[in-house]
């Protein structure tokens, strides 16, 4: 082992209990400017309700304990490495969160002119112009709120494209097996029909399927590539040829974007539209699960189909919102999106720059290498050649050896401090465990990661019951996720103290 | 290179380790036809001091609402924020936390998840509430969805006092999955008549009829009537709401809502130009394996102690894939951690307050406006912090003239509902302080004397 | 070894026809490969479906399934205890853990069915 950690010490305090067992009446946290008018009349009965809802009354301080205390619950990247699969979970640096709160953006209403937001405009358009170049795509919408907003978007995009020229009977989307589960539900939504085709052992696609599946209904096809194995789509321009000539158009499912930074771009493989994870990619935080940002960007003949309105830029300098005919009408978020996320983005891209950005792809797909390389005796990696960001292991040796399942191997690294990889996904992988390091990690935490993995190993191999009894040293335990299901408790049913 | 550990050392010794010469030998299987053979045309990388320079440079030439004094909404408010949200939600172990797929080591985003489920079933009056949705437009587009997929009806009936931004992407939403949208037409009040919807409803097989409350043009609307008829009709009840308002308005359980949704922004979140917003979405205990989004439950662990995990993921996109009802993945955590915080802050002591401060703001500026030559108030039925006004000149003028004076003076609502181009939508929160609700009222005098000549 | 009174589909359904009607349910390796039920969502009693048609889920923690009638005909009953305490499908699913009752429309789709030996092949022996 590397260093003594040999437990996750570091865990604070008990478990806080509910806020609404909290405070007691007359307690007081937030108040209100003053009003100095006149009181208003009263509104009609049978618009009132018949009583306040039921809140607890609590001071600050006690508000400032009780989410402290939860937030000491968490893992967090801060705290050790979050090799999740296909999640990019990277530093989150705090430049980027300054920006966002800056007077002047996090203070703008969504419905002033023009002109009292051109320093917002402008530093939008160069991140649209920046994405574009990243991708090798014309032009670029940010408003998708989140990847799977942006895989809706792209599926309007592609059809109001077909409608444009008349062409309604394509309905389907080609989606490999080996797919993210937005994938099929972005396109059933759209009223499109998810047409699975099998990919090869490897997740590649199989060429010969994809010419047994294409044809007039072919609306298009979503690909991940590198795909959810790591691997880069080796054939993908003849796929794109193959799709083109039957009638459709590429999308790209950018989650996985970090492995190929100023290396190669979607628009230049032959895809039409992609999506790319703000929030894995270009750094902004996950924040428990959001908000992340979308944008897709899009080949020329697809530009007019993007939603408006769109940020121009006059003759003047001056920046424009332009709603252009029709696509007046449709919009997927009440206003520009998740634009404060767009912005630590940007924040991202210009403190990189071109050598920052190659760096990072670089940087992340040999962390994956190494760690794949000084992991090769302790579990089964499946393709084990030409990963890139992130590789797929299988626990299904350590379950036919020791009778542990990758969920055990997942919730005993959380005993170790370190958070678990993507288990069981991707679905075409058996006892699947997925490691991203992300460009994140030093040489010495890969290091300690594969002494960890090599101890639970040994573990597995003398104590199983050790391993299937884990975690033993989190704040709980493993839950009990069937009674929660079978008779759920969504909400806190108490009365409050007040 | 910012915010990678490796040193040239470093990366000489891992490829070492792995026989390797260069980090390219890595990249040496990618096709040369997709090879992008140069460099990225972006600039080098900038020091973190030249990028918030860049930024502090591009957010001093905007206008934002801390310097002018606004009277915007629509959906979006500026209200009071404290300071505790942003040095809680900073801390990394909120702010860098992934979803709590990994209940174990997430139980602090879990837990929060479930209060602020707890707090909006307390607000809605409602069994079930879920993490988040991206924004109230598309929490509504949501539960259309939901609501065809449980009556099996293709068609929703939507009222023209709904916010037109809502409007719109929920018909994108709705013609995508080959669904009808109705319109009810506003009445002469400014709200839906029931007598109107019961005809609409009467020609027609709806899923669902939206009902917003108050409406975009900050009136009350009968909700109780227009629940009875809908529901008469068949049709479920999603209530549209602006959850500050349900400090005091009837909640939409009590006038059986099935579904309720709305624009939670107002609770601790900045206006970031309209993102990331919060939007919420809660239903009936009867609906809860149909809405989408993460929702998280109480259970015990294996310990005996209690503990929070996401739960009825059945029908979640990562195992229903195409089946699922909804594509949502990654949504508004933190920001839905900032409304927890915010409505702990508020407690019992400062709910009603909260909405009696809105209500006093919103009756003030009426009052005054109202005493304006020139100014009237086309519809005079209750609000509770909206109102539209109506001018002697175009909205967009007053505006303009507002504006030159520090002031953002509303949303022109023209087309909208009935309005015509001199009606325009003010906003009054508890921000709002007598002077600014005088000085409002003042510039609108100033405006109406001016008679076209002011600027 | 499956119980040799009833027959089998692909698809992991059995059902044992009394008269003109059958029960139907899921088999003990169905049951066992959701890992633990925790929602199971039945038809109305009175509708009517074809052969093949999916008329409820199954759902596991995280898994879900389709059951498929293994026969045409209407719905006669439902197993209210099993929509309310859905680990009887773990417990007992070739018993207590029937699924619905299904008054057959066409018996003679019976015949297609596997029986048990045909389903102990199917599992693999």
């Amino acid at each position: 082992m590397s260093g003594e950690r040999q437990v996750a010490a570091g865990w604070l305090g008990e478990l806080p209990g509910s806020l609404f067992d909290k405070g007691a009446p007359g307690r007081r946290g937030l108040t209100f400017p003053r009003w100095e008018g006149e009181p208003a009349p009263k509104l009609p009965v049978s618009a009132l309700r018949a009583a306040p809802a039921d809140f607890p009354a609590i001071s600050e301080p006690e508000v400032m304990r009780h989410f402290t205390a939860l937030s000491n619950l968490n893992h967090h990247i801060e705290r050790g490495m979050y090799p999740l699969g296909s999640c990019t979970m990277k530093y989150n640096p705090r430049l980027n969160e300054q920006v966002a709160a800056m007077q002047g953006f996090a203070d703008l209403h969504p419905e002033q002119d023009v002109a009292d937001i051109q320093g917002l405009l402008g530093a939008l358009m160069h991140l649209e112009k920046a994405l574009c170049e990243i991708s090798g795509f014309a032009g670029c919408s940010l408003v998708p709120a989140a990847g799977a907003h942006g895989e809706y978007l792209g599926m309007l995009v592609i059809r109001a494209w077909h409608e444009s020229r008349g062409d309604t009977a394509r309905t389907e989307i080609l989606i490999p097996d080996s797919a993210h589960g937005t994938n099929p539900a972005s396109v059933a939504i759209m009223g499109l029909t998810p047409r699975q085709i099998a990919s090869k052992a490897d997740g590649r696609i199989d060429l010969a399927a994809l010419k047994a599946a294409v044809g007039p209904k072919t609306a298009g096809i979503m690909i991940t590539n590198p795909n959810t194995l790591g691997l880069f789509e080796n054939d993908i321009v003849e796929v794109a040829r193959i799709v083109h000539e039957a009638g459709g158009r590429l999308y790209m499912d950018g989650a996985n974007l970090n492995a190929i930074l100023g290396k190669a771009r979607p628009g230049d493989m032959g895809f039409d539209v992609v999506h790319m994870n703000l929030h894995k990619t270009f750094s902004t935080p996950h924040g428990g699960g959001g908000p992340g940002a979308g944008p897709i960007c899009v080949a020329a003949d697809l530009v007019p189909f993007l939603p408006g309105p769109r940020i121009g830029q006059a003759a003047d300098g001056t920046f424009t919102l332009d709603r252009l005919p029709g696509v007046d009408d449709t919009a997927i978020h009440a206003y520009y999106g998740n634009v404060g996320v767009c912005l630590r983005a940007l924040a991202y891209i210009l403190r990189n720059g071109r050598d920052g950005l190659k760096r990072v792809t670089e940087c992340a797909v040999l962390n994956a290498n190494y760690l794949k390389h000084q992991l090769k005796d302790v579990i089964e990696v499946e393709h084990a050649e030409d990963c890139l960001h992130e590789f797929v292991a299988t626990g299904a040796g350590w379950k036919r050896d020791f009778g542990v399942r990758t969920l055990d191997i997942a919730k005993r690294l959380l005993d170790y401090g370190l958070h678990a990889p993507t288990v069981y996904f991707p679905l075409i992988v058996e006892e699947a465990f997925m490691v991203e390091p992300t460009e994140t990690e030093s040489r010495e935490s890969l290091d300690h990661f594969v002494a960890v993995m090599k101890r639970i190993r040994e573990e597995a191999a003398t104590d199983p019951d050790l391993l299937h009894g884990a975690p033993h040293h989190t704040p709980v335990g493993r839950m009990d996720e069937a009674k929660a299901a079978r008779d759920p408790d969504l909400r806190w049913m108490g009365p409050c103290n007040c | 290179m910012p915010y990678v550990p490796h040193a040239d050392g470093d990366i000489r010794q891992m490829l070492a380790v792995m026989g390797l010469d260069s980090i390219e030998q890595l990249f040496s299987h990618l096709p040369a036809n997709v090879r992008l053979g140069r460099d990225l045309d972006l600039p080098l990388g900038l020091s973190e001091e030249e990028v918030r320079s860049w930024f502090g440079c591009a957010a001093s030439i905007n206008h934002g609402t801390t310097e002018l004094v606004s009277f915007l909404g629509g959906g979006v408010y500026d209200t009071v924020i404290p300071a505790v949200i942003d040095a809680l939600v900073s801390r990394s172990e909120f702010l860098t936390a992934y979803t709590p797929y990994q209940p174990e080591v997430s139980q602090g985003t879990l837990q929060a998840i479930y209060e602020w489920q707890s707090f909006v079933c307390r607000l809605t009056g409602l069994a079930v509430a879920n993490a988040s949705m991206y924004d109230g437009a598309t929490a509504l587009a949501e539960a259309c969805q939901v609501a065809v997929a449980t009556r099996r009806k293709p068609l929703v009936v939507l009222p023209a006092t709904l916010n037109p931004r809502w409007a719109r992407v929920v018909r994108t939403s709705m013609r995508g999955a080959g669904i009808a949208v109705v319109e009810v037409p506003a009445g002469s009040a400014g709200t839906t008549d029931a007598a109107a919807l019961e005809s609409v409803l009467a020609n027609v097989q709806a899923a669902a009829f939206v009902l917003p409350n108050p409406n975009y043009l900050g009136l009350v609307e009968p909700v109780s009537e227009l629940s009875a008829v809908a529901k008469a009709a068949g049709a479920m009840v999603i209530a549209a709401v602006n959850p500050v308002s349900l400090t005091l308005l009837k909640s939409p359980g009590e006038y059986g809502a099935d579904l309720c949704v709305g624009e939670a922004q107002p609770f601790g979140i900045p206006p970031t130009w309209g993102g990331p917003l919060l939007g919420f979405l809660s239903c009936t205990d009867e609906h809860k394996r149909r809405i989408p989004g993460r929702i998280v439950g109480r259970t015990t662990d294996s310990r005996g102690q209690d503990g929070y995990v996401l739960t009825l993921q059945t029908r979640e996109q990562h195992i229903r894939r195409e089946k699922a009802t909804s594509n949502i993945c990654s949504n508004q955590g933190l920001n839905m951690m900032r409304a927890v915080i915010y409505l702990a802050m508020l407690g019992a002591g400062g709910l009603v307050e909260l909405g009696e401060a809105n209500r006093a703001r919103i009756e003030a500026l009426r009052k005054r406006a109202a005493a304006v030559p020139g100014v009237t108030l086309p519809f005079t039925g209750p609000v509770f912090n909206e109102t539209v006004l109506r001018l002697p000149r175009p909205a967009r003028e007053f505006r303009a003239f507002a504006r030159a004076r520090g002031v953002l003076a509303g949303i022109p609502l023209d087309g909208v509902a009935g309005c015509g181009p001199n009606d325009i939508l003010v906003a009054v929160t508890e921000k709002r302080l007598l002077y600014q609700v005088d000085q409002y009222a003042a510039l609108l005098a100033e405006f109406a004397a001016a008679g076209g000549k002011g600027k | 070894m499956v119980p040799a009174d009833r027959k089998y589909t692909q698809e992991h359904e059995w059902i044992l026809v009394d008269g003109g009607t059958g029960t139907v349910g899921v088999t003990e390796f169905a049951a066992h490969e959701l890992g633990d039920i925790v929602f199971v969502e039945l038809p109305a009693v009175g509708s009517t479906f074809t052969q093949g048609d999916a008329v409820g889920t199954i759902e596991s923690v995280k898994a879900v399934a389709d059951l498929y009638l293994p026969v045409s005909g209407e719905i006669v009953a439902v197993n209210d205890a099993v929509t309310g305490s859905p680990e009887l499908l773990n417990s007992d699913s070739f018993g207590g853990g029937w699924l619905v009752k299904v008054k057959l429309s066409a018996p003679a789709e019976l015949d297609a069915l596997l029986d048990a030996a045909a389903y102990n092949e199917l599992l693999g022996g």
